[in-house]
């Protein structure tokens, strides 16, 4: 156990795996002969959340946001520029080693593409077999690799077969019994169903519910989708630009969000229900890139709230140019970093649609000066 | 852009002195024995051996023996620029007859250059749009005939047939483009084939690869919703893309060449640097063999900057990287 | 009134191969109107993609049968020659795709890659060429247009590279636009932006656009009419609200059902089982019985025509309507909010 104590999880409970002030930079080089460093792609800016066991995590945010890193993080396929990782209670964050081995059992990852996550010379049952060998787990593994195929909706018989004979959803099955071989306790869903077929993500979807109930599973879920990972979750973070910018149960989070961004992000997404009339909040401008990040609020170049509270579509108040605000509690459990989160009655779309294509092109400038 | 060319260029400068202190050491530091022994030749005298220490300075320290190697390269020696020292054997300074085999070898691989770019391309091009067809299929086993078939055999078959049988061309050696315009052509014309039969069939083989990969690029099919001419798409825009990487290729082939056309330069009695780097390295004349390894190494690092600064013109992505 | 731009009768590409015919379309009608949105929705492999780039001419002719008709402006473009077809193309007929990162040349400036689709259909001068290329990327809301002519695509960011593929395509002001799987590969609130960016230009430019597109909700959002494929085959079409409000197919009502949704929490997914069908071997009867929930006797031995079944609501299948209607209650009162 580490001195220090890991952040809380939303109910209290001992947060299977907790985050601190986590920070990732990857370093920019530059230079005629020798390279030296430059700048830094700011993927992950002090981020701090957890995950209490059981519960599934939904982590959404465009690209460049630092979803899949902070993914690769948690998963200790990266190591972290500074702050701390706490997992089972234990600090992670430098560990090597033995030690490693033993969080690497605990943890997996299911990745994005089942097509390219799977070595097309292995059969399916040395790829699924492929962990209880190399943590050498005793006992008849052929059993266990057909356990798991079982479970994952794949047929047993089908064990000497290779990749390039299954569909992309069998795949994706494929890569879950792999991930689930050595019992882990969490499990990082790297944007599992993107690269599927609509008709097979709901199979591959439920499926991993399935399993959460079956082995008491604790999800990190990555998607864009944010219909998916409303589905999916039980909370739900935002990230945008590398930080936190919205973190709290689901229902809340899709019904009443708070930060203007995961407002604009939820009424983007095109409802699919047929209703005309619906009006949602077109932002303006693209995401800026995380090697250069605006100052203050990594928002605000392109916030409608902030041009609500100065009245002018032009200009956007000092302070959130200038500070960055951080994660704070607004009611309980319910964590937003933002200066002047919403509030009911606030005209988003009337705000964004002010924005007339010169400001756009000075948020541009701003977030690329 | 020219902040490119600036650290290419250094790099380049960087490259070349490396390669200068690998192959000092290859000559001078690595073999057992003793250098100035090695350096004399086959018949080294007692006399000859003092001769090699004193102009090699090999009674020095290691690094002072670089240091005069690479000073005499940049700033020459008593036989001029570049200072490439004096055949122990030969008595022959090293640098004339380099400058003169260099022509006969430039000439040849320049001469046979623009004729498989002018083979290849075409044929590698008109293979990928008629993929499949007749034309590409003889096309394509030609190609792998001339890839396969020894420099050799062909040199020699195109000898027995153009020059005897047939009797159209004059004969082997080399005669100067200065002293007989005509000449010069028909004597260089049957190298010039033979070498760039080869080059010629592997350079086809690529450019129809790419463009085969070109041709099912989306940027391709954007193209085509525009509703250009499939002439227009073909020249403008798959060739660029389909084109562009041969520039590589290229340079790297020129580069080698340059000590690296023995066999063609050997069968048509042609006396270039390959013609010669074989009689040296036969005669044990390491003098000659080390200035034409540093010529080659020289010549490849040069090739692969003008290639770069060429590539960087023609697409606008790497400018910036 | 009703202005048909664009007629598709019963088309048909069947691609010989040597493991036997690939049917990627197999009997396709439709008709895009002047100031509408035709959204086709399908997944990969549903014929989606390969019905609108015949339609453009764009497959190579040789290796495809292609039978049926293509009504443009009154001529039928399956017995144009290639030269006219490629008058058409980038003309009267502007198309963008899925992936703009990969859908220009990377090695020409974004303007000139715009006057040069200008300087194919029409004698300008090249200077003219570019300055409408500068007005076209302006109209699709790209800032500062005359730098950005300038710069190479990979100096643009996905959602700007997608606004220039738009700006290419409607520079000749086309009577239509085709556009497959236009946002796709970019972010959520990209995708917005080039929803909007496309329907704006539709009213402001009075054309009619073709949609296609694996998410039933980007169709739902901004189409008019609906047209839901499988297996090469429309099974549904319809008006917008008709198809999302009552679906009739039971593919539909799967595909519905089984995306989960933003604006609401549903308790369970339904999913629909199995995988699409490959193409060469295509299920008898229906080709979507085998995973059809619904299936009986005839499904797997007669091949449903699709039927008007009113208003213009027309589907591919053996149920009745009342089987249906019965249907829908049940699988859509499972995904009401659970309190």
């Amino acid at each position: 156990m580490s001195t220090e104590s890991p952040a809380p999880a939303a109910n209290g409970v001992e947060p299977l795996v907790a985050v601190r002030n986590l920070v990732k930079r990857f370093p920019i080089t530059r230079g005629i002969l020798f390279q030296r460093q430059i700048g830094a792609v700011h993927a992950v800016e002090d981020l701090s959340l957890s995950i209490a066991p059981g519960e599934t995590l939904g982590l959404v945010g465009e690209s460049g946001c630092g979803k899949s890193t902070t993914a690769r993080l948690m998963a200790r396929l990266l190591e972290p520029t500074s702050g701390s990782i706490h997992f089972e209670g234990e600090d992670i964050t430098h560990l090597a080693g033995r030690a490693m081995q033993h969080v690497r059992r605990r943890v997996q990852i299911v990745f994005q593409d089942p097509y390219a996550s799977l070595n097309p010379r292995q059969s399916v049952g040395q790829i699924i077999g492929a962990p209880l060998r190399i943590h050498h787990v005793e006992g008849d593994r052929r059993k266990r690799v057909q356990e798991l195929m079982e479970q994952t909706g794949l047929n047993p018989e089908h064990y000497n077969r290779y990749p390039h004979e299954f569909s992309g959803g069998q795949r994706q099955r494929i890569g879950i019994a792999r991930a689930l071989a050595l019992n882990p306790s969490l499990i990082v869903c790297d944007e599992p169903v993107s690269a599927l077929d609509v008709s097979i993500q709901a199979q591959i979807v439920s499926l991993l519910t399935d399993l959460q109930r079956e082995h008491s599973l604790t999800y990190l879920f990555i998607s864009h989708d944010l219909g998916v990972v409303r589905h999916v979750s039980d909370r739900v973070a935002v990230m945008y630009l590398g930080r936190l910018v919205e973190l709290t149960d689901r229902d809340t989070l899709y019904e009443n969000p708070r930060h203007p961004y995961t407002a604009a992000l939820i009424s983007a997404v095109p409802h699919g229900t047929g209703s005309s009339g619906r009006r949602r909040i077109v932002l303006q401008g693209d995401v800026p890139s995380p090697a250069n990040p605006p100052a203050g609020c990594p928002f605000h170049p392109r916030c409608p709230k902030a041009r609500i509270i100065s009245g002018d579509p032009a200009v956007v108040p000092e302070r959130c140019a200038t500070e960055v605000p951080q994660a704070a509690e607004i009611t309980p459990g319910h964590q937003v970093a933002c200066w002047y989160p919403l509030e009911p009655g606030d005209d988003l779309i009337a705000a964004a649609e002010a924005m007339a294509p010169e400001t756009v092109e000075q948020a541009e400038e701003a977030a690329t000066a | 852009m020219g902040r490119y060319i600036i650290r290419r260029l250094l790099w380049t400068v960087l490259v070349v002195v490396l390669v200068t202190l690998l192959t000092f050491v290859i000559f001078f530091v690595m073999p057992k024995g003793d250098p100035a022994l090695r350096f004399a030749g086959k018949s080294p005298t007692p006399e000859l051996i003092q001769e090699v220490k004193e102009s090699l300075g090999l009674d020095k320290s290691v690094p002072e023996q670089y240091g005069l190697f690479l000073e005499r390269l940049v700033t020459g020696d008593e036989y001029g620029w570049p200072g490439l020292g004096k055949s122990f054997q030969t008595k022959q300074a090293v640098k004339p007859e380099l400058v003169q085999r260099a022509q006969v070898t430039i000439t040849l691989i320049i001469g046979g250059a623009l004729l498989w770019l002018a083979i290849g391309i075409p044929v590698g091009v008109i293979s990928a749009l008629r993929r499949g067809s007749a034309l590409d299929r003889i096309s394509m086993g030609t190609a792998l005939f001339f890839v396969s078939a020894p420099v050799f055999w062909l040199g020699l078959l195109s000898l027995y047939v153009f020059w005897k049988k047939l009797g159209w061309l004059p004969g082997t050696g080399y005669v100067s483009f200065g002293s007989d315009p005509g000449a010069w052509f028909s004597h260089m014309i049957l190298p010039w084939m033979v070498l760039a039969l080869l080059f010629a069939a592997i350079y086809a083989r690529v450019v129809r690869g790419n463009m085969i990969d070109v041709m099912t690029e989306d940027y391709i099919r954007t193209a085509r919703a525009k509703g250009l001419s499939e002439r227009r798409i073909v020249l403008k825009h798959e060739l660029r893309t389909g084109i562009t990487p041969v520039i590589t290729l290229l340079a790297i082939d020129l580069g080698v060449l340059v000590g690296g056309t023995i066999v063609t330069e050997t069968v048509f009695n042609l006396q270039g640097l390959g013609n010669w780097l074989l009689v040296a390295a036969q005669n044990n004349d390491l003098p000659v063999t080390l200035a034409v390894t540093v010529l080659v190494a020289i010549a490849v690092s040069l090739f692969s900057l003008i290639a770069d600064i060429l590539y960087a013109i023609l697409d606008p992505r790497v400018r910036y990287q | 009134m009703s202005d048909v731009l664009l007629e598709v009768r019963d088309l048909r590409v069947h691609f010989p191969t040597a493991d036997g015919v690939v049917k990627a379309v197999d009997g396709v009608s439709f008709t895009v109107e002047r100031g509408h949105t035709l959204g086709v929705v399908g997944e990969s492999g549903s014929g989606k993609s390969i019905t609108f780039l015949t339609v453009m001419g764009l497959i190579n002719r040789k290796s495809a049968i292609v039978s049926g008709e293509v009504l443009f402006e009154g001529r039928n473009l399956l017995e144009a020659t290639n030269d006219e077809l490629r008058h058409i193309r980038g003309d009267r007929i502007g198309m963008i795709f899925q992936d703009p990162m990969t859908s220009m040349h990377p090695m020409y400036r974004v303007g000139d890659q715009i006057a040069e689709a200008i300087l194919a259909h029409r004698s300008v001068s090249k200077g003219d060429a570019r300055a409408r290329a500068v007005e076209a990327l302006r109209l699709v809301g790209i800032p500062a247009p005359e730098q950005r002519a300038r710069q190479y695509p990979h100096e643009f960011s996905g959602g700007m590279r997608q606004r220039a593929m738009i700006a290419m395509a409607l520079v000749l002001d086309p009577d239509l636009l085709i556009a497959d799987e236009p946002t796709t590969a970019l972010d959520v609130t990209v995708q917005a932006q080039i929803l909007e960016v496309i329907d704006e230009l539709k009213q402001r430019l009075n054309i009619g656009v073709a949609l296609i597109s694996h998410s039933l909700a980007t169709v739902a959002d901004v189409s008019q009419d609906v047209m839901v494929m499988y297996a090469g085959r429309p099974i549904e079409q319809g008006t917008r609200d008709q198809v999302f409000t009552a679906p009739l197919h039971p593919y539909a009502l799967g595909l519905l059902s089984s995306v989960p949704r933003v604006d609401r929490r549903v308790e369970r997914l339904v999913p629909i089982e199995g995988s699409p069908p490959s193409l060469i071997h295509v299920p008898s009867g229906c080709a979507f019985h085998p995973r059809c929930p619904y299936r009986f006797a005839p499904c797997d031995t007669e091949r449903p025509d699709l039927r008007d079944r009113g208003g213009g609501h027309a589907d591919a299948c053996h149920l009745s309507v009342d089987q249906k209607a019965a249907n829908r209650r049940e699988r859509l009162d499972m995904q009401e909010p659970v309190a």
